[in-house]
């Protein structure tokens, strides 16, 4: 990493790590001060870490999508994308800042652990369909993971979400809450279906097989069927909202297991860089 | 009926992530099977290890493709009794996304049923006719017809270290001879490019690596055996090993032959010979290109250095059902999303 990249994701970490404390002091001794100043701190984690990928992209002159490092840290960047957007549009969703914080922040601390410098595309990767298929991964991840968001401020409970009111001029309306939760699933699932079959098609290009049972295609298929078994429970069986709460959470363990755990268990030929 | 069905896929797909499967993870089928000693018997009469290639998984698919079919039939009705042009524009969006979903099963399957998936082991110079004897490995699908002699592939040479894009891989040199008379086609195939030729894609294969002659002689200069090894990489332990073996029957001999340098240069290549001879080995030693060793009244020479690869020929017909099923999906999306997007704004 470069200087100004280095900077950059060490002030991205830094501040998302002080807006999950100040998320954390406000709700739990309702003050909206520091509420406020969290807002701010993870607003401005997300400037630093478009500035870092820009820098990293021009740099390495292919998108940071290559390395586990890179993986992560895109996928944070549009879990604050998603979030920011939502906030835009719906300012009572802010309180989601507390479930994103902590993520984010636990994502950005794994990858310090990761090696950090930009390996050279192998030429597997050498090809319009990583841009493709990587976006719709990181996307797919990010939507699944404030999905989780919205099932931890669920899960907060009705009476202590009711009494923030007094804190925060504006929170989410409890009874939507579920609704928000099943729209982010399934935005999700769409994008990380989109991500398989751009997958197959990539992996037919480059190999000859467009599917061979290798352990990241196959736990990124574990994760869909997963996460479409729980709409249909929810949807069709109408299992208690509490319970679904606690299974997206459990959900997005699996994704984070597709995305970044598969190699420390299984021999891939997925492996990133 | 399609959460009992997604259930079920679930528990095969998690089982054959946990049980290794046969034809994708040989090497952790061994590990399993040293683990297990007799138990292993248990998992493959029970089919757990072909999980894949099981009826029940095909029944599931097919019964997942009908589920889906019959959920479109209901949401047709859902477009004409729509009032408003972007209700009907959405509820049409996702119908032609639950239809590309459909494609893209339908493709899956019928690539399973028909796939032809050949693959050529070659050392360079090598020419190798279109014939299912030829072939080292075949995976086909239970109706493909069958059809061979189709052409002959030469392989004319292996670059370990082309470079494109700004990267370096390992790329090789084809020749395609069809059967009929008709101009012989040479192209230069890696990951990304393969040949694409009549319905056929030849593909750069997932191994490569160095092939000795091997020629054994008896004193008199008679020559016992001669032929091509191919030494393939595999990780043991902690460190890339590179060897194959030959067996001569009649001399009771079997020979290892382990590439020493790591890069495998083929200018400075020093190979590590073991022979053994009814399981004694009579011969350990290291052996460059030319040289030549004795042992037992034999004389054992690399007189030349070739390498060699894998070639895959793929026919996977139906596989355009899946291209055209991904775009689809994405014209379903937009069609179904923008609607939605243009009456929160309107809202």
């Amino acid at each position: 990493m470069n200087t100004l990249e280095s900077l950059m994701y060490w002030a991205t970490t830094l501040l998302l790590a002080g807006g999950f404390f100040l998320a954390l002091v406000s709700i739990v001794f309702g003050k909206s001060r520091p509420f406020s100043i969290a807002r701010l701190l993870v607003f401005l984690a997300f400037i630093c870490l478009t500035v870092f990928g820009i820098t990293r992209w021009v740099r390495t002159a292919h998108p940071p999508f290559v390395t586990l490092f890179e993986s992560m840290t895109v996928s944070v960047w549009f879990v604050l994308l998603m979030f920011h957007g939502l906030r835009a549009r719906l300012p009572q969703t802010s309180i989601l800042l507390l479930p994103v914080s902590a993520i984010t922040f636990l994502l950005m601390g794994w990858s310090s652990s990761l090696p950090q410098e930009a390996s050279p595309l192998s030429v597997a990767l050498t090809n319009t369909w990583l841009f493709i298929h990587a976006s719709f991964a990181t996307g797919g991840a990010a939507a699944f993971l404030i999905g989780a968001s919205f099932s931890v401020v669920y899960l907060i409970g009705r009476a202590r979400l009711e009494s923030l009111q007094k804190t925060f001029a504006v929170l989410p309306d409890y009874n939507l809450l579920p609704k928000s939760i099943l729209n982010f699933l399934i935005f999700g699932l769409i994008l990380w279906g989109v991500m398989i079959v751009s997958g197959s098609i990539w992996a037919h290009v480059a190999w000859g097989r467009y599917w061979a049972w290798d352990p990241i295609e196959l736990w990124s298929l574990i994760s869909w069927l997963l996460y479409g078994l729980l709409l249909h429970t929810r949807l069709t069986f109408r299992l208690p909202q509490r319970l679904f709460c606690w299974l997206t959470i459990l959900a997005a363990l699996t994704v984070t297991f597709s995305l970044w755990g598969v190699q420390y268990v299984y021999e891939t030929i997925h492996s990133y860089g | 009926m399609a959460f009992f069905l997604i259930a079920i896929l679930l528990v095969l797909v998690v089982l054959s992530a946990l049980v290794p499967q046969k034809d994708v993870a040989q090497d952790r089928i061994l590990d399993w099977e040293e683990f297990l000693g007799d138990g292993y018997v248990v998992i493959e009469k029970t089919g757990l290890d072909q999980i894949y290639s099981s009826p029940l998984f095909f029944l599931v698919l097919g019964l997942l493709a009908i589920n889906l079919a019959a959920g479109n039939l209901k949401r047709i009705k859902l477009v004409f009794r729509a009032e408003k042009p972007l209700v009907k524009a959405r509820h049409l969006g996702m119908i032609i996304f639950h239809l590309a979903l459909l494609l893209i099963i339908a493709g899956v399957i019928l690539n399973y049923l028909f796939r032809f998936h050949g693959v050529f082991g070659l050392t360079e110079g090598q020419t190798a006719r279109d014939t299912e004897q030829k072939y080292f490995r075949i995976f086909a699908g239970p109706l493909y017809p069958g059809q061979f002699g189709r052409f002959a592939i030469e392989l004319a040479g292996v670059d370990p270290v082309y470079e494109t894009a700004g990267a370096r891989t390992a790329a090789a040199e084809i020749t395609l001879r069809p059967a009929i008379q008709e101009t012989p086609i040479t192209d230069t195939i890696l990951i990304n490019h393969p040949l694409a030729w009549r319905g056929l894609e030849f593909h750069f294969g997932s191994k490569t690596g160095l092939s000795p002659e091997v020629l054994v002689t008896d004193t008199s200069g008679q020559q016992i055996f001669r032929s091509f090894v191919r030494l393939s990489t595999r990780r043991v332990e902690d460190r890339t090993l590179s060897s194959d073996f030959v067996i001569i029957p009649s001399k009771n001999l079997k020979i290892n032959v382990e590439v020493q340098s790591a890069d495998e240069a083929i200018d400075s290549a020093v190979f590590v010979v073991a022979v053994e001879q009814a399981h004694v080995i009579v011969y350990q030693g290291t052996l460059t290109p030319v040289d030549t060793v004795a042992f037992g009244g034999l004389r054992l020479t690399i007189p030349r250095l070739r390498r060699w690869c894998y070639v895959d020929v793929v026919e996977n017909q139906f596989l355009n059902l899946v291209f055209i099923g991904f775009w689809t999906a994405l014209a379903g999306l937009v069609i179904g999303f923008v609607p939605r997007l243009i009456s929160r704004r309107k809202q």
